[in-house]
């Protein structure tokens, strides 16, 4: 059987009379002969006693998940609390502040196992890791039928692979793990393999973005080439235009000269004309005017037939360079040049799409745009993703795997994680559980575990919650007691507390010493409100 | 003390005079002198991984998957099964927590990688010993299964006396340095390898070997190995050229 180490050394060693009296208990309960749990059925003695000592064990180096266990049950000293908890809180609500003990009297019946359920579901949901025991698998069973499903629950003394049993739990687990996984493993699978359909397509993109990038720049030079090419055309063909060229600004000068001649000789005439001692000397002018305005009709009539001239000699010089031969042929490259880039472009825009189709699923619809920066910026950042999605889906192909195959791997940290473990008091102090911990144990019908039996789960929870009854009958009969006390109790032992540890149970002895705030009874109380869908 | 310090010659005799082809000529029970560095040491400790702690690492190392929400989708298992590993993981140093992002920490990367669940364990006290002619490290096995004595006196029952082959060379300062810096420190350490250490003084220990001399040169027998022992007889050697040297 695992144990437990401690070191006994380094631990304050307190109460030391108090687990000497709990070790001697045990020893007496070994042959006065089982004590409240008497319904539960046979089990190996000399380990349900190597389990109870462990405890004590533990008890007494301060190996507890609680540190103040001891002082609580020794001498009944409780962690300061209730002075910040709201009086309207519920048994429930008390139950998970409290933080160390917490006793709920109530007698057995529906009531009470719904507020147990309550008080296990509450803790589960906060996130909490919760030991249920109590002294026969039977009332362990009442509180698991009536959970609600979500939380992972484990009856660590159902042996096979029965509900609720570790093997069940392994084989949900692993099933689960399978059913939930499924989607993303298949949109992983193009990014799995070496080379993967995901690095294919990435080369190609790769490929086709270099091609298209070169293809890029032979159309860039095509262009060039076009227009160079044009401009040796013009300059060949174009000396009859530039003669009209000349022509066209002659004309244009000339017409504007005359325009402006114009437009003196009428400002001239209009200020002789309203000036009274010039008005008789108009003739002149008016006919200097006239004969301006027939040499400016002539030079626009002349610029007209210029500009025209020069437009029809533009147009044939135009058509005389399109049709050129070397020109048309510069022309032709380019086009062709141009063309091929933009094929390039759409080849590494079809590999993009197939990668973004294998990243949907997997990290969401990439964007990009479809241009040869934006397709660059993807193949970047597809280059970047590579390594982590293909570390992904080999992880997840192997973890499949490994959840395909049935295994006892997975049961002692199923037993380490789970929400739930249930078992009996004994049974939280079988080897697997020897190193587990928990937030809270609840102990159902605590009142008739002896002390000894209830620090098995008790060492290993930081709270606890002792629900049960009050005014039972003992739990061993009194005078068989006395008399075994009063002839085999060692001298020096505190030989009322050993009769009390023999008769009496944990919740009697806890419940008696905790303040108010730490015990609630039920039957006081008003019911647990239903939950919806109970 | 002097009973179960070393086999008696009796029985290396005949060690010796079963191995084909040897001819012993002379037994001479010796006394190596040797190091023992007493430390309180930080150890490493390697344990097998579960399954989901150790797939829960490589997501996080290999798969740059670091939110316990994430991750719980990754693997298809609840968002608490995550944290509590999680929780576990940091709580042995493999994982470090920075709001809701996980990172590993360098303990954890070299689990990974070896695929083992180390473990550090401060305050050990654990006893290295040198060779006391190079300051080489012992290897482990003869480290455990040796009987080391603290004074360089041993006598058997059967009257055999062991005599010390002069005094150890001064183990050099840096010995413990060097010997945690080697790859293969486990080989010196044993499976609980110290990864820092405050180290004593060394003290000077004696470790009883049987050198044999043969036709072909000398065999040496000591507790660790059932025949020869070829690294005893490479210490016995350099004591030998030692000796000679002096």
């Amino acid at each position: 059987m695992a144990s437990t180490l401690v070191d006994l050394e380094q631990s304050p060693y307190r109460n030391e009379g108090f687990c000497a009296v709990l070790e001697l208990a045990v020893a007496a309960a070994r042959e006065l002969g089982p004590g409240g749990d008497r319904a539960r059925p046979p089990r190996d003695a000399g380990l349900d006693e190597r389990v109870q000592r462990e405890a004590i064990l533990r008890l007494r180096s301060g190996a507890t998940a609680n540190p103040g266990l001891l002082p609580l049950l020794a001498e009944g000293r409780f962690a300061a609390f209730g002075a910040d908890v709201p009086a309207s809180l519920g048994e429930v609500g008390r139950a998970l502040a409290v933080p160390d003990v917490f006793c709920l009297v109530a007698t057995p019946g529906t009531a009470r196992t719904r507020t147990v359920c309550e008080i296990v579901r509450s803790a589960a949901e906060r996130g909490e890791r919760v030991l249920l025991t109590a002294p026969t698998p039977p009332l362990v069973d009442a509180v698991i039928a009536a959970l609600p499903d979500g939380a992972t629950v484990i009856r660590t003394d159902q042996t096979g692979s029965g509900p609720g049993s570790i093997d069940a739990a392994s084989a949900a687990v692993q099933q689960r793990i399978l059913s939930r996984s499924q989607a993303a493993a298949r949109a992983l699978e193009p990014w799995l393999g070496d080379p993967s359909p995901a690095t294919g397509w990435l080369r190609r993109l790769d490929t086709a973005l270099t091609e298209a990038a070169e293809a890029q720049e032979r159309a860039g030079r095509a262009a060039a080439h076009r227009e160079a090419t044009a401009r040796a055309a013009r300059d060949r063909l174009g000396a009859p235009l530039a003669a009209l060229e000349r022509e066209l600004a002659t004309a244009e000068r000339a017409a504007a000269a005359t325009a402006r001649e114009v437009e003196l000789l009428t400002a001239a005439l209009r200020r002789a004309e309203t000036s009274r001692l010039r008005r008789w000397r108009t003739g002149r002018p008016r006919t200097m005017l006239s004969d301006a305005v027939r040499r400016a009709a002539a030079a626009r009539s002349a610029l007209s037939r210029t500009r025209s001239a020069y437009e029809e000699g533009a147009r044939d010089t135009r058509t005389a360079i399109e049709n050129d031969s070397v020109v048309r042929a510069a022309a032709e490259r380019a086009a062709f040049a141009d063309l091929a880039a933009r094929r390039a472009l759409e080849s590494a825009e079809r590999s993009a799409h197939q990668l973004t189709r294998m990243l949907d699923g997997v990290l969401g619809r990439p964007d990009w745009t479809a241009d040869h920066a934006g397709l660059t910026g993807f193949a970047d950042r597809c280059r970047t993703l590579e390594p982590t999605l293909r570390g992904r889906a080999g992880l997840l192909r192997e973890w499949r795997q490994r959840a395909a195959r049935p295994s006892r791997q997975l049961h002692a940290e199923l037993l380490r994680y789970a929400d739930v473990i249930a078992t009996s008091c004994l049974g939280a102090g079988r080897p697997e559980h020897a190193d587990l911990e928990f937030d809270l144990v609840v102990v159902e019908d605590a009142s008739r575990v002896p002390v000894p039996a209830a620090l098995v789960p008790l060492v290993r929870a930081r709270r606890a919650v002792l629900v049960g009854e009050t005014g039972r009958p003992p739990l061993r009969d009194l005078e068989s007691v006395r008399a075994w006390v009063s002839a085999r109790c060692p001298a020096g032992t505190d030989a009322a507390e050993l009769t009390a540890l023999l008769t009496g149970s944990v919740f009697d002895r806890v419940a008696a010493r905790a303040p108010e705030p730490n015990r609630a009874g039920l039957d006081h109380l008003p019911p647990v409100p239903e939950r919806p869908g109970d | 003390m002097t009973e179960a310090a070393h086999l008696p010659m009796r029985e290396v005799v005949r060690r010796a005079g079963a191995l084909p082809g040897v001819r012993p000529r002379r037994f001479v029970p010796l006394l190596l002198p040797m190091w023992a560095v007493d430390v309180v040491a930080t150890v490493r400790e390697a344990h097998p991984y579960d399954v989901f702690d150790r797939y829960l690492s490589r997501a996080v190392a290999e798969a740059g998957l670091t939110r316990p929400a994430e991750l719980a989708a990754f693997f298809g298992v609840e968002p608490a099964l995550v944290i509590r590993t999680a929780r576990f993981l940091e709580r042995i140093g493999h994982l470090r927590r920075d709001g809701d992002e996980l990172t590993l920490t360098e303990l954890g990367h070299q689990s990974i990688k070896d695929g083992r669940r180390y473990l550090l364990t401060r305050g050990r006290r654990i006893t290295l010993r040198f060779d006391g002619r190079g300051g080489e490290p012992v290897p482990y096995a003869h480290a455990t299964h040796a009987v080391w004595l603290s004074e360089p006196v041993l006598e058997l029952p059967d009257g055999t006396v062991f005599a010390p082959v002069g005094p150890a060379r001064p183990l050099p300062s840096n010995a413990v340095e060097l010997l945690l810096d080697r790859p293969d420190v486990a080989d010196f350490t044993g499976p609980a390898v110290p990864v820092e250490v405050a180290a004593a003084e060394p003290r000077p220990v004696w470790l009883p070997v049987y050198a044999v001399e043969c036709e072909d040169g000398p065999l040496v027998f000591g507790w660790a190995v059932d025949g020869p022992d070829p690294y005893l007889l490479d210490v016995y050697r350099r004591h030998a050229g030692q000796s000679e040297a002096d």
